[in-house]
């Protein structure tokens, strides 16, 4: 029956919201009209987070950081915390105030409720949002482990940090896991840190070990007593084929050369096309990253 | 044509007797199949040439922050390979005066038309959001369905019509069941949406170099099997299938489709030189449709081209129920071949996981012709 209700008002409504959407995306479009008419979108903003359609409350909350009005900024927090509000419009509020960079500490109650969030990209982008807005602490990293291993695993003091090392992850998704990977890197400050870090560069997901050996490179760096630990671990981390992605030698080389004969001042310009020809001996797939 | 020259000036003794071998459904579907992969391999390098000088090439398109940017600038619409070297070989191989056939190519040149309309324009606005309007691309589908429905449904000019079973094309015949289920006038409308979704489902897989063509070659080589035993009286008495004379002719269609689509695959394999685009896609899906239609096996076309549905259904999931009603992703992206490119699999291995997948399907629509 909601669904009914939710489809016939959306089919009545179609031509205000089409309006109001084509409005806000064209504003999204062109930011500097947004800066030169800073009421009006202010005044814009508020009428669509009014809106009974979550696409038009999300044009407003895209519209928030473009418009950069701290007046606005609470009502992100708002919205994320908000748990009957579209999934999308939560997920980009949570974006919005890692864009704006809004602090505070019901910003980061707001957060830190967010990492529990049932919507995914909800947590991902929560996650996400930490590490501009928090200091490396153990309740930051805290938050973190309870998200990846569940409050259970976090709260039971006598657990040792290199149960964390093998502990099952209770977080199912990927993107989480990655995201909860390069927050770690930056938040990190015990043991207990590392060894999730660690657990997470042998995760089944290449893009999660990828992110968690690249946090593992930031830990050791902030903090000197886990560089033999982190690169120790970084020798162990299962390189797959499953994400090689291969050159195409012609096309960037292309662009390089298009690039050298557009902007080039015609002192070398000859040596540095010349030295573009593909060398055979060495092989036609060795080719140097613009 | 070579049926035509076998029926013409067969004798049987003499230098001409060996026009016989024309008469035969299988050297002609094998012939065929032959026939449309040299033209396709010979017409190929020329034609992508010419797509490219007429700057009819992919726009790259926005499917959520996956790296597809890569494909910009190939030469697209080679569905014109696919078609082409089909209609020519087809000239050749199938019996032109076979109802069967020119229904099955005429609708396959319409959808093929209209998707061409959809290619042409976004290469004119050049942007990938920049062809057809959605609605105008449904309505095209389903004026092409309705035309289809006509020439199955309208006596006079249906090939369906069967002596002794009339209602045969009124009937739906559901994979693992022996018995069809009569629709009467409600077989226009199943028809049409049939058709449309069949074109879809086609066009949506089609996303990912030589994704959509393998699939399509496995469902024409499941049809092609169907064809040949609806066509004949004794196979189709024993399988309990309805009898369908003239269906056979549907086989050597389904060869040389199969064979241009190899030797579209010959260039579309990845890095692709070449993509089908709409053309293509569309062209596929309403061809395969049109056969499954003809043949009796609408129902069967979704198993054999299980993986199309689901690629269909996986973008509805997102789009419809996902992002219009519930205001939130349910799969990390949409249609499944970009949800595994995002979840960080290589495309290759994912095109070779889905070829899996659909040859599995293809397994499990030949299974339905005994276990019924």
């Amino acid at each position: 029956m909601r669904l009914m209700r939710d489809v016939i008002r959306r089919f009545l409504a179609n031509g205000a919201v089409a309006r109001q959407l084509g409005e806000g995306e064209r504003l999204l479009r062109n930011h500097a009209a947004v800066l030169q008419q800073r009421d009006r979108v202010a005044g814009l903003i508020e009428q669509c987070l009014q809106s009974p359609e979550w696409e038009v409350r999300n044009v407003g909350i895209k519209l928030i950081p473009v418009l950069g009005e701290p007046s606005l900024f609470p009502r992100l927090v708002e919205r994320l915390a908000d748990r009957a509000e579209a999934g999308i419009v939560r997920r980009n509020a949570a974006t919005a105030i890692r864009d704006t960079q809004y602090g505070g500490d019901d910003v980061r109650r707001a957060l830190f409720a967010a990492l529990h969030d049932r919507y995914w990209e909800v947590r991902t982008e929560a996650v996400g949002a930490l590490p501009s807005l928090a200091e490396p602490s153990a309740e930051s990293e805290a938050a973190l482990l309870a998200l990846l291993f569940g409050k259970a695993a976090v709260d039971h003091e006598t657990t040792p940090a290199s149960a964390f090392r093998a502990a099952r992850l209770r977080e199912r998704n990927f993107e989480v896991r990655a995201a909860c990977a390069q927050a770690l890197g930056a938040l990190a400050v015990s043991e207990r840190g590392l060894a999730a870090l660690c657990r997470l560069s042998e995760d089944s997901s290449w893009i999660v070990r990828f992110q968690a050996t690249i946090a593992l490179g930031e830990l050791a760096s902030r903090e000197g007593r886990f560089r033999a630990a982190a690169s120790e671990q970084m020798a162990r981390v299962r390189l797959t084929p499953e994400c090689s992605v291969p050159d195409h030698p012609f096309r960037e080389t292309l662009s390089r050369l298009r690039h050298d004969i557009s902007k080039g001042n015609g002192q070398g310009d000859t040596e540095r096309v010349r030295s573009l020809y593909l060398d055979l001996k060495k092989g036609w797939n060795v080719v140097t990253r613009t | 044509m070579l049926f035509l020259l076998y029926r013409w000036l067969y004798v049987s003794e003499g230098p001409l007797e060996y026009l016989r071998l024309f008469r035969y459904l299988s050297v002609r579907t094998i012939g065929g199949a032959l026939c449309a992969f040299i033209i396709a391999v010979i017409v190929g390098p020329r034609l992508i040439a010419f797509l490219h000088r007429k700057g009819l090439r992919e726009q790259s398109r926005d499917v959520g922050n996956l790296a597809v940017s890569t494909k910009k600038g190939t030469p697209t619409m080679g569905g014109v390979l696919i078609l082409g070297s089909t209609l020519a070989s087809a000239v050749l191989w199938c019996n032109p005066m076979s109802r069967f056939v020119q229904i099955a190519l005429g609708c396959g040149l319409l959808f093929g038309g209209l998707g061409a309309c959809d290619d042409v324009l976004k290469m004119r606005a050049a942007a990938s959001e920049g062809g057809l309007p959605r609605k105008f691309k449904y309505l095209g589908q389903v004026a092409c369905g309705t035309i289809l429905a006509v020439l199955m449904l309208v006596p006079a000019v249906s090939p369906l019509a069967v002596e002794g079973n009339p209602a045969v094309a009124r009937t739906l015949y559901v994979p693992f069941l022996k018995t069809g289920l009569y629709l009467g006038v409600a077989y226009l409308g199943f028809l049409i949406i049939f058709m449309v979704l069949a074109s879809n489902a086609v066009n949506l897989t089609d996303g990912m170099d030589g994704l959509a063509i393998v699939p399509a070659i496995f469902v024409t080589l499941v049809l092609g099997v169907f064809a040949y035993v609806t066509g004949r009286e004794d196979w189709s008495v024993y399988l309990q299938y309805p009898y369908v004379p003239g269906a056979g002719e549907l086989m050597v269609l389904c060869g040389i489709l199969a064979g241009a689509g190899a030797g579209f695959l010959w260039f579309n394999a990845y890095p692709a030189s070449v993509m089908m685009g709409d053309t293509g896609s569309l062209a596929l899906g309403g061809l395969l449709g049109t056969i499954a239609v003809l043949i009796k096996q609408e129902l069967l076309f979704f198993v054999a081209g299980g993986l199309f549905v689901v690629e269909a259904l996986s973008t509805f999931v997102q789009d419809y129920l996902g992002l219009k009603l519930l205001g939130r992703r349910i799969l990390f992206r949409a249609p499944l071949h970009h949800s595994l490119l995002y979840r960080g699999v290589g495309e290759t291995k994912v095109t070779i996981r889905l070829w899996i997948i659909a040859a599995v399907f293809a397994v499990l629509a030949l299974a339905t012709l005994k276990l019924r």
